[in-house]
């Protein structure tokens, strides 16, 4: 941290963090509302899979976004998270209903 | 692993907090005032001061509305309430926009407009969208804030090693700085269990909003998934008009039958589809004053017949979400819990400014100079006491407006809000130029203001603090009484900050 290239380096470390913990957490919170509301809907009636699972998709952004912070690799973030965002992208836009 | 897991969130803590705490501290001081949305309405509607009515007649509030809008395609009559006496008309304009008018309960006449957005379409509105309407942009910050929000109790819990210990120690003799940390935790401990559950539910209130494609894969069969979802969820009937002109049946028997429907409860509002037209049909919803749940229970009826077209009432899960949306509505009649929730607020603007101002002092010393310091600094002061002082000058100009006000093109209600919003950045300027000192100016007159906003409802009204206390009327009397109180803590925080201020430049002059 001490060389300037050492401190921009910190920079764009941080800069990725916050990027994961806000956006690549809400895709990978998205993929599991999503997913989560398709498994419920199985036992439950289908607006009702759908709000309990969103509904619970505000605690695993909670979950996701805190540990954007503590977990220090950041390709694991970018794994998990990005991996999950690129899940909940991939539903989202070739589910077979926009078709 | 434990001491960097702490020290991540303490970082986390430190940054997300800096960075969100001005919008947290708007959001917390709008979603404090609108506790009283309805109370500060009265206040500053007087032409609404009315007692509330004896009985329900829905057949003069009509002939109002085919008279201000025979041409809109929809009519929401907001029916009165313990707390809104008067029946409020809201009605799309040529343009899509909705317009309201507030009309005397008992003969349906409308009231003289007030032109003023007052609590319920200014200071609520702001308290979930601050007023920016373009793509939601407004529900969205507010949404990252209410995330970070949930991430910073959470992380807060996490940096302090006693939290229990937290719950009795208030040094308010100590040193500033002392004192000010023990504020911080004390409201961020007292009050986690409310603001954790306020603020999850402020987010669950808008679940579509947030996640608008939770419905992608379990509703994959529909065209529109979410549109379905809302549908089958919330309950929808709509159907188009039949372009002939029909006439309406009297309201009052389906009035009669929805209480019949809803053990003895009226509706809470009544909706005219199509007025005028032979396919029109009246919607009625279910009122919220007795139940936490804001509820969806609807009943759809055939203007011409009067015969019910649909009836709807929430599944389980839904009604949950409702019951959690309805604890931070708190649209039930609860006067001690209204208080709780107000007193709740505030302890979660105190929380935000004390961190704030921790911030600063661990700055302070070494960074004094840097303009990024600088930078927080007049944010802190512009964001704290700014919004308080940009809300009372809002008052203030309520007050001072003649009703028939116009400039430069803006009506009366745009020319309050044009207050609110210029002080507001006067006072961000004030606080980049005179930087600490700012404080204690704000605090003389935030003081000043409130008081002027009760003489000036003295004056202009006529309902002064002894008319309204001897007469119990509690709206206006709880709004004046709230404004000398807010006074008196002003006056006493710019003393204070005086003391203070001396003692520090005694600290500069002696080393």
């Amino acid at each position: 941290m001490s060389t300037s290239g050492g401190m921009a380096q910190g920079w764009l470390r941080t800069v990725q963090r916050i990027g994961l913990a806000v956006a690549g957490g809400y895709g990978f919170s998205l993929a599991a509302v999503v997913l989560l509301a398709w498994l419920l809907s199985a036992v439950l009636p289908r607006s009702e899979a759908v709000v309990l699972a969103a509904m619970l998709g505000f605690l695993v952004y909670l979950g996701v976004s805190l540990w954007a912070f503590a977990e220090q690799r950041l390709l694991t973030l970018w794994l998990v998270l990005g991996g999950g965002s690129l899940a909940a992208w991939v539903m989202v836009s070739l589910a077979p209903g926009v078709a | 692993m434990v001491a960097s897991w702490r020290e991540s969130m303490r970082w986390q803590h430190t940054w997300v907090g800096l960075v969100l705490g001005a919008l947290l501290f708007a959001i917390f001081w709008m979603g404090s005032l609108s506790v009283f949305d309805k109370e500060i309405d009265r206040w500053m509607m007087p032409a609404t001061r009315l007692e509330p009515p004896e009985s329900l007649s829905l057949a003069p509030a009509l002939a109002s509305a085919r008279k201000v809008a025979p041409d809109a395609s929809r009519w929401r009559l907001m029916l009165p309430t313990s707390r809104s006496p008067q029946m409020r008309l809201y009605y799309p304009d040529a343009g899509g926009d909705l317009q309201f008018v507030d009309l005397e309960p008992g003969t349906g006449r409308p009231l003289p407009p007030q032109g003023t957005l007052a609590g319920s379409e200014f200071i609520f509105p702001f308290h979930f969208s601050l007023h920016l309407k373009a793509g939601q942009l407004g529900y969205w910050l507010v949404g990252l804030a209410g995330m970070a929000m949930l991430s910073l109790l959470v992380s807060g819990l996490v940096v302090h090693r006693k939290p229990i210990q937290d719950l009795f120690t208030f040094r308010a003799h100590k040193r500033l700085g002392r004192a000010n940390l023990d504020l911080h935790n004390l409201t961020g401990v007292v009050g986690l269990p409310f603001h954790f559950i306020m603020t999850l539910s402020g987010l669950v209130i808008f679940v579509n909003i947030y996640f608008p494609d939770a419905a992608t894969l379990a509703y994959d069969d529909a065209a529109d998934p979410q549109g379905r979802f809302i549908e089958e969820g919330l309950g929808r009937f709509s159907r188009p008009p039949a372009g002939e002109p029909g006439t309406l049946a009297p309201l009052e028997p389906m009035l009669e039958r929805a209480r019949a429907a809803w053990s003895g409860e009226g509706p809470a509002f009544v909706r005219v589809w199509h007025p005028g037209d032979a396919a029109s049909y009246v919607e009625m919803r279910r009122s919220n004053q007795n139940m936490v749940r804001i509820n969806r229970d609807q009943l759809y009826f055939d203007g011409g017949t009067g015969e019910v077209l649909f009836r709807f009432e929430a599944m389980p899960l839904m009604k949950t979400q409702r019951f959690i949306s309805g604890l931070h509505f708190i649209q039930f009649d609860h006067w001690p819990l209204r208080w709780l929730y107000f007193g709740g607020g505030l302890s979660g603007c105190v929380m935000i400014v004390t961190g704030f101002i921790f911030w600063l002092q661990a700055r302070r010393k070494r960074h004094a100079g840097q303009g990024a310091f600088r930078l927080v600094e007049g944010l802190t002061v512009g964001s704290v006491t700014g919004i308080i002082l940009a809300t009372l000058a809002f008052f203030v100009a309520n007050r001072l407006l003649p009703l028939e006000a116009r400039f430069a093109g803006y009506e009366r209600a745009a020319l309050e809000v044009w207050v609110f919003f210029l002080v507001w950045l006067g006072a961000f300027v004030h606080g980049w130029l005179q930087r600490s000192d700012a404080w204690r100016g704000q605090c003389w007159a935030i003081a000043m203001l409130a008081v002027a906003a009760v003489a000036l409802n003295a004056v202009t009204t006529g309902d002064h603090l002894l008319k309204t206390l001897a007469e119990g009327y509690w709206p206006v009397a709880g709004m004046d009484l709230m404004l000398l109180a807010g006074a008196a803590v002003a006056v006493w925080s710019a003393r204070r900050l005086t003391q203070h201020r001396a003692v520090r430049l005694r600290e500069v002059e002696f080393g």
